[in-house]
């Protein structure tokens, strides 16, 4: 039993870590691509803003279902 | 002047948060439980504890639905349920919720069944005792309408708003054609970019009609969120029933409005193969409900990870002060912990603004991709 309460707590946390890598990487991307966009044309920065909210809050969505995920397997344990 | 006000200001009410959290009663800090109470919801409305172990503040009134005698009672406090009957849930079941209650009627039968379990012996009877013991406690709860913190701060949050904006719709109903005054040109500008950039952009057609809608959901939730910042207030956004309910108001209106595209796209997706259809019928029929899931958990997380990250930095003061009893270690760790939680403070002040805006678009979103006839 020892042994299946490590592995859920392992699981947990691997799979909201897993997640939070996989959102880090989009979001800094967006980020990244929106800023040099900006930078060439800063005339459609509103624009640009708000595309880069909505597809950021698309992969923040993502990466809370892992949170969610692991917050459920650890209600197993 | 103005800003070593403000920082006074500030600094004064942390102080105030830490006097709360300084008293745990048998001086062991319990950081989880501690946090956890900060976030959660409760049937009474405290503003700090005395150093006794007593809070200051006012008890909820209860309201119940008794399922034994079918009727609603009404309790102005917790107290009073108690002495009408109510037996509370935690003196059978030790991992109740404090201040569950249960109904009256149940006193009797709980209690010759908790003996029965104390003194069975069998390991296999036991069980079976104990599993009509659980299903007797599900039976005996009584349906809870009470007036909870949370209920309290919807209230406010409500009527606050309706006297902001019913003054500023009849300023506008009576003088249309004069610059606006006041708060009225205040909550014009905000207003008008909730329209012109989230309503026009994602609703083209028939924004007017959502207006309302995007409007409430953007000023509830904003004014929730900053409320949700002011000390002796309670965290209301981050109660994932509040968020859900207005999950489930966009879905609903989703649904409701949506037009012949938004179903074809559903059950018969246009333009792919035959063979791929059955397979996106259901990636479809299943993001029908993670859209609004993921609108109840992103807002739900936002708000309280917020809440326990500067609780968290407030509370190490008392676990560093701990620490080989010195006190000396806390006195210096406050000095870091205010100011850090100070920071994330102002961080939420923008979370809260950006949370708001964030889910006001989706919404709109999602119901522009319903109602759009032609793309």
């Amino acid at each position: 039993m020892i042994l299946l309460d490590i592995g859920l707590g392992l699981g947990a946390g691997i799979a909201a870590g897993l997640a939070v890598l996989g959102a880090g990487i989009g979001i800094g991307q967006i980020g990244g691509n929106a800023s040099q966009a900006i930078a060439r044309q800063p005339e459609a920065s509103g624009k640009i803003n708000g595309a880069m909210i909505i597809t950021a809050v698309m992969i923040e969505g993502v990466a809370l279902f892992g949170v969610v995920l692991g917050l459920i397997i650890i209600g197993k344990a | 002047m103005r800003q070593t006000l403000i920082f006074i200001f500030f600094f004064f009410f942390t102080g105030v948060m830490v006097h709360a959290s300084s008293n745990e009663k048998d001086n062991e800090f319990n950081l989880v439980e501690f946090a956890l109470h900060h976030v959660g919801d409760s049937y009474s409305y405290d503003f700090f504890q005395k150093k006794d172990g007593s809070s200051v503040g006012f008890e909820l009134p209860r309201i119940l639905l008794n399922k034994e005698k079918k009727k609603i009672e009404f309790f102005i406090s917790t107290n009073q349920a108690l002495e009408n009957g109510y037996l509370e849930e935690s003196e059978f079941n030790p991992e109740a919720m404090h201040w569950a209650l249960l109904v009256p009627e149940a006193k009797m039968e709980l209690i010759s069944l908790k003996l029965k379990l104390e003194n069975e012996k069998d390991s296999i009877r036991k069980e079976i005792i104990k599993a009509e013991f659980e299903e007797k406690l599900t039976n005996y709860k009584p349906l809870d309408f009470s007036i909870t913190k949370n209920v309290v701060l919807l209230f406010f949050a409500a009527i606050l708003l309706l006297t902001v904006f019913i003054s500023i719709a009849r300023k506008y109903r009576k003088n249309p054609n004069v610059a606006p005054k006041g708060l009225q040109s205040a909550l014009e500008p905000i207003i008008v970019f909730i329209r012109d950039d989230i309503g026009k952009t994602y609703i083209p057609h028939h924004y007017e009609r959502y207006m309302p809608l995007l409007l409430n959901f953007f000023f509830f939730i904003w004014f929730l969120n900053m409320m949700g910042l002011i000390p002796f207030t309670g965290n209301v956004t981050g109660n994932i029933a509040v968020t859900a309910s207005l999950a489930v108001i966009t879905l609903l209106v989703t649904n409701f409005n949506g037009k012949k595209q938004y179903w074809q796209h559903i059950f018969w997706f246009p333009g792919i193969p035959v063979f791929i259809k059955p397979i996106m019928l259901v990636v479809e029929l299943v993001s029908v409900f993670t859209k609004p899931f993921a609108l109840t958990i992103r807002l739900f997380a936002n708000i309280t990870a917020g809440h326990l990250v500067v609780i968290s930095f407030i509370s190490l003061i008392f676990i560093f002060g701990k620490v080989g009893e010195l006190p000396a270690m806390g006195w210096a760790t406050s000095v870091f912990s205010v100011a850090f939680a100070l920071f994330i403070d102002c961080i939420e002040l923008l979370i809260a603004l950006l949370q708001a805006y964030i889910f006001t678009t989706l919404s709109a979103l999602f119901i522009g991709q319903a109602v759009e006839n032609e793309h």
